[in-house]
């Protein structure tokens, strides 16, 4: 088995159509249980890496390999399963389906996944106590866990997407600016909660966010400037 | 599965305002649809079973239309009328199951008199062969002795040995009455939802009584035959209007009917009531069949402002669509999930259409029936209205893929990041 969580070789990926945008990685290897701060301007190819670790985009060369499984050999919908089993996404802001109460948010996960399911009730009997103990891991009062997730403030609604993340320990955790709709104390404590509970699962995490000030934070600490080579992206990536 | 269920159940019902709002407006254009196609079967039906068990409808030459016209539906007056040795003659022959004698010509508050013999109430079908039958009182015995259809004793508020007065002519009022010979009501009968419940039944000799004492359409003047006197007369008619033949065999049909159109004495048309009632619906098909062509276009409106409404919806739902497929459903779950909800939209509104449509129309039929003569099958759907129904599933089905293959290929290019 690979120790490396991530293991990227030669990455190259273009956008479809005439979007110029390009991203080039030679080489990008995670080792596992690392925290790992990625810096980078909007528009560096944050969000494209992003999607190419969920194997939601598929680069025209090179390879990425996640946990040893080689995301470029699966099919899409291997790769939709794989990223159900052992990715949790963390996003900056609308993580959470409106329509669901937290509970059933943060089970979500364990419905797309048999393997999630199965990791959350080795430690607990029930999924919802699983969810519930997750919950209040991360400070989240338990009375909550019944209401709709529009009720929630936004810090609450972080900390109900950071469970779901988690749940049923996905080897890798991705967070794409989780902090970013938070003030300044809130962003502490939630990146406390987060870190915390990632090192207690043993999860690696690759934490993307334009703000240096949090990189101290983490185990290791990269940026997208230097992870990328040759010609730099041109273009925002949102367009 | 149940996950894809369940998620759109609570996605939709998220959004039950506005999909309620579609729901309703295909149950409208299904209403619409199905409404015009209930009806138009009950027209379609009434129509063709104005008449049946009469193989063949004999008057004086004229177009076939015009003599089923007359001669079934009572609308508008005959040109010519044959002679009464005529009649004679043709029933006589032993091919003849029955004739009928109608002879037409007065009315009465706007309904159609009809002189005929009691063999009319004998021998007229309509329907699945129905006879006519009496709600009250039985057929003409005297002289001055009415039958009427149920539409007259309801709408005029007759009942049976109430007195009334003919007038001579048909349709518009301010004709000359028959004052001096009023009629006794002496039978009523049952509803059949055809022209004859419109119609007014004396016997062939009362025409000829009450205009025994008139002449080119005006009373003599100076000439009163009082009522009491008519019997002292010759009351053997001269001439009538049509007459409806059945045969003893349906196999001699076309013989009898080229004996009639080749008849010696005088110029005489015999047609087929089937075929003539096929000719008469297809000139009034074209106003049914475009009323359809217009619930469809309503129909087909509805479900593009479905595909239009669930589109328009995408563009709010994309951070949803992002977030499902971070969680690992693959595009594919997407569009099974768009669809879905898609489906089951359509499936809620036609059947709530349909619904409306049955218990409406359940609830209409008497009221149809009293009003029109419509007969309205309300206890299921024609045929047609389940193909249209089908037609109107499969259009929404695609609809839907439409717009799930949309949200299909979004989920493709936001992959999770959506683009907003």
């Amino acid at each position: 088995m690979n120790a490396l969580t991530i293991d990227i070789e030669a990455l190259k990926f273009t956008w479809p159509g005439r979007n110029p945008f390009h991203l080039s990685i030679p080489k990008l290897e995670i080792a596992s249980s690392e925290t790992v701060f990625l810096h980078g301007a909007s528009g560096s190819g944050k969000s494209t890496l992003l999607s190419l670790l969920g194997g939601v985009l598929v680069p025209q060369q090179g390879r990425i390999g996640i946990l040893g499984q080689e995301l470029t050999k699966l099919s899409s919908i291997k790769r939709d399963r794989f990223r159900a089993d052992h990715l949790g996404f963390l996003f900056q802001q609308f993580n959470l389906l409106p329509y669901l109460s937290v509970i059933d948010n943060v089970l979500l996960p364990c419905r797309f996944s048999k393997l999630r399911r199965q990791r959350a009730l080795q430690t607990e009997k029930s999924l919802e106590k699983s969810a519930t103990r997750l919950l209040a891991e991360l400070h989240l009062d338990t009375h909550l866990i019944n209401q709709k997730v529009t009720e929630l403030s936004v810090g609450q609604q972080q900390r109900v997407a950071a469970a779901r993340a988690m749940i049923g320990h996905p080897e890798l955790i991705i967070a794409d600016e989780p902090t970013s709709a938070l003030d300044s104390d809130r962003q502490n404590a939630f990146l406390d909660l987060l870190l915390t509970q990632c090192t207690e699962s043993h999860a690696t995490l690759l934490f993307v966010s334009h703000d240096q000030n949090l990189a101290s934070r983490f185990s290791k600490s990269l940026a997208m400037a230097d992870i990328c080579s040759g010609e730099l992206p041109k273009q925002l990536d949102n367009l | 599965m149940k996950t894809l269920f369940l998620l759109a159940l609570h996605s939709a019902w998220n959004r039950k305002g506005t999909l309620m709002l579609m729901v309703i407006s295909i149950a409208l254009s299904v209403i619409l649809l199905l409404g015009v196609e209930q009806l138009r079967t009950g027209v379609r039906n009434g129509f063709s079973q104005s008449v049946s068990g009469t193989d063949l409808v004999i008057g004086a030459r004229t177009s076939p239309v015009q003599l089923m016209l007359y001669a079934v539906f009572r609308l508008g007056d005959a040109t010519h009328n044959m002679h009464w040795s005529s009649f004679q003659k043709i029933a006589q022959r032993p091919a003849i199951a029955f004739a009928i004698p109608i002879s037409l010509g007065d009315s009465h508050h706007d309904f159609p008199v009809i002189g005929t013999q009691s063999s009319y109430f004998e021998h007229f079908r309509y329907g699945a062969r129905r006879t006519l039958a009496f709600k009250e009182g039985v057929a003409f015995t005297g002289i001055f002795d009415a039958v009427i259809g149920a539409d007259v004793a309801e709408k005029l508020h007759y009942q049976l040995n109430t007195s009334i007065i003919l007038s001579h002519g048909s349709g518009e009022h301010g004709h000359a009455e028959h004052a001096d010979k009023p009629f006794r009501v002496a039978g009523i009968l049952k509803r059949t939802g055809t022209p004859v419940d419109r119609s007014i039944h004396v016997s062939l000799e009362a025409i000829e009584a009450i205009h025994l004492d008139w002449q080119g359409g005006a009373p003599m003047p100076g000439v009163a035959i009082p009522a009491q006197y008519v019997s002292k007369f010759n009351l053997q008619p001269k001439e009538i209007t049509a007459v409806l033949i059945g045969l003893k065999s349906r196999s001699g049909v076309f013989q009898m009917q080229r004996y009639i159109n080749n008849f010696q004495d005088e110029a005489l048309l015999a047609v087929l009531p089937g075929i003539a009632l096929d000719e008469l619906w297809s000139i009034v098909s074209i106003v049914e069949k475009s009323l359809l062509a217009i619930s469809g276009l309503v129909v087909a409106v509805g479900l593009s402002g479905l595909v239009a409404v669930v589109l328009a919806g995408l563009g709010e739902r994309r951070r949803e669509l992002a977030v499902l497929r971070a969680l690992g459903a693959g595009p594919l779950l997407i569009f099974l999930l768009l669809s879905v909800e898609g489906i089951l939209v359509v499936l809620m509104g036609v059947l709530l259409g349909a619904a409306v449509v049955l218990v409406g129309s359940s609830l209409a039929a008497p009221w149809l029936q009293d009003r029109f003569g419509l007969v309205v099958v309300y206890t299921g759907l024609t045929s047609t209205a389940y193909c249209l129904l089908a037609s109107v599933i499969i259009g929404g089905t695609l609809a839907s893929l439409i717009a799930a293959y949309r949200a299909y290929r979004i989920s493709l290019i936001d992959g999770l990041m959506p683009r907003l």
